[in-house]
């Protein structure tokens, strides 16, 4: 493709991209004078800067306190309640799917209500706000589970009562013969936190996310182009009808022809947008586990130091085990690497032995 | 003064519009046409040019967006300069009478050509759209004003070689956009 050709194309953009880079300007140099105006707002007097300092080193003791106090409360209760620190923290604690409508709520998962935060900052005008908008979902879970084999049939028998189907399926094992597997799944989009509720129910589910992203902008644009085109390719069928020569007949057969195309190419493109936007894009890591890692409560201090001192001795169990597969699997390397480096010292303690020899020879 | 009082006062044929636009986006046109011509006098002559264009152009047209239509005539005006400039063919006499030639030829060519850049600034803008602002603005700035490196980071407040290395990205996403939908690049 020819600089020029690119050039000439970029003449006809649209003008919103160029107003946006020519008024680009003007935004970054107010934000500019908002930092120097802030900076210059937060040089504060001396006197006042110690009282910050002093005011910092406060909180922090206060907060080193709290948190010395909590940890003795916690020890000294024996583990008999719940550790508070604990219980918000989610790495294992098994995520629960409520009940809850769709319509009310996009998504049912903990994140989820920040996500709604992020896009609108406003929970409750959302459904009437984003009717009209074209939006794909897609969501992704990693699941563990004990009973891998039903665990995957009881997957497959729900994404089909859900009328979705599989885009992606891929079972494989690791070399502990534990196997995993990687799912791209369709699922209509309307029953995205049905499925979801019913899959965080058949195993635990170690880590899940989801996003929106809003392509109504590009929708209803090429929407628009499709109508124009339409509107074209009738003109043009007119005109061809009263054409008189025939290099009028000609051009305007090679016009249409090109409107054809356009339009099908924007067709093609919305229909590829509805497809997207009707089912929503799930991917699922199942993994199989010889231990689940979900616990119903959460754990007291006792019972984590104990799970961590059994983790490590188990985690040292495995690096044993596999150091020896490795070594067993190894065998020939390890004997030919032996074998160099003994020829090798010999080769060098020769050569000490000759010069030593030569040495008291010439003494 | 807002836009549309400019617009406003060009379809009253008011001169008063021409000095506002002056004020408002000369300093914009010239530096387009200078980033393109590197030539100051060619440039404040583009400039000229830009004025009388949109002088002769609205009325009839009534564009949506003044800032975006100006730039639009500097950058054109500014490229068919810069052709003009560096068209070493014109030494040849053939050759310009050959060009005369053309001028009077209506060819099947053009209208191709023409759908065929057509079709490509859609599949700019279908890019473009792909990037969040920075990454846009960043594009448009190099690519349409033909800004330098500097220009831009101290635009978008980033440091000359992030510049750098972002437009490369830029063009290499590029590239494997044109490549998938069948451009060879």
């Amino acid at each position: 493709m020819k600089t020029e050709q690119f050039s000439n194309a970029l003449n006809n953009i649209n003008d919103k991209y160029v107003e946006e880079a020519a008024t680009y300007q003007t935004k970054a140099s107010t934000d500019t004078i908002v930092f120097e105006n802030e900076k210059e707002s937060k040089k504060a007097p001396k006197g006042l800067r110690v009282w910050r300092a002093i005011a910092i080193a406060a909180c922090a003791v206060l907060v080193a306190g709290i948190g010395l106090v909590a940890i003795t409360a916690s020890l000294s209760m024996g583990g008999a309640k719940k550790d508070a620190a604990y219980e918000y923290s989610n790495e294992y604690a098994p995520v629960t799917y409520e009940d809850t409508d769709a319509e009310e709520s996009y998504f049912a998962a903990g994140g989820a209500a920040n996500y709604k935060e992020d896009i609108s900052g406003d929970i409750e005008g959302i459904p009437e706000a984003i009717a009209n908008n074209k939006i794909i979902y897609s969501a992704y879970l990693s699941l563990e589970t004990k009973e891998f084999e039903k665990v995957s049939s009881d997957l497959e028998l729900l994404v089909n009562s859900m009328g979705g189907y599989f885009e992606w399926a891929e079972i494989n094992s690791n070399s502990s013969d534990y196997r995993y597997g990687s799912y791209t799944i369709r699922i209509p989009a309307k029953r995205l936190n049905e499925f979801l509720e019913h899959a965080g129910s058949l195993c635990t589910v170690k880590n899940s996310h989801k996003s929106a992203e809003d392509v109504s902008e590009y929708y209803y644009d090429t929407e628009s182009r499709l109508e124009t085109a339409k509107t074209k390719l009738k003109r043009l069928q007119e005109l061809l009808a009263q054409a008189a020569t025939m290099e009028d007949i000609i051009e305007l057969e090679r016009e249409i022809s090109d409107t054809e195309l356009l339009i099908d190419s924007y067709t093609g493109t919305l229909k590829q947008y509805d497809s997207l936007v009707d089912s929503a894009t799930i991917s699922i890591d199942l993994r199989e586990v010889y231990r689940d890692s979900s616990v119903n409560q959460p754990l007291t201090f006792g019972q984590r130091i104990s799970n961590s001192f059994k983790d490590g001795l188990e985690g040292f169990g495995w690096f044993v085990e596999n150091l020896l597969v490795w070594l067993a699997s190894s065998w020939i390397w390890l004997l030919i690497i032996a074998a160099i480096v003994v020829v090798v010292v010999l080769i060098i303690k020769k050569n000490v032995s000759k010069k030593k020899n030569k040495k008291n020879i010439q003494q | 003064m807002d836009d549309k009082k400019i617009i406003d006062l060009l379809f009253e044929r008011s001169e008063k519009a021409i000095q506002e636009l002056s004020e408002k986006y000369g300093k914009l046109c010239h530096t387009i046409a200078q980033n393109i011509l590197n030539n100051n006098s060619d440039a404040e002559e583009c400039v000229n040019d830009t004025y009388l264009g949109v002088w002769n152009s609205i009325p009839p047209n009534h564009p949506e967006s003044l800032v975006s239509y100006v730039c639009k005539i500097a950058r054109n005006i500014a490229c068919k300069r810069y052709n003009y400039n560096t068209a070493s063919k014109r030494n040849s006499i053939y050759d310009v009478a050959l060009e005369e030639l053309e001028e009077t030829l209506t060819s099947m060519k053009d209208v191709e050509s023409e759908i065929e850049s057509n079709q490509l600034t859609e599949t700019i803008e279908q890019f473009l759209n792909t990037l969040d602002q920075k990454d846009r603005v960043i594009f448009m700035r190099r690519y349409y004003f033909s800004d330098s490196y500097a220009g831009i980071s101290e635009l978008t407040g980033l440091t000359e070689k992030n510049v750098s290395v972002r437009l490369t990205r830029l063009r290499n996403k590029l590239k494997g956009y044109l490549t998938e939908r069948d451009y060879i690049v």
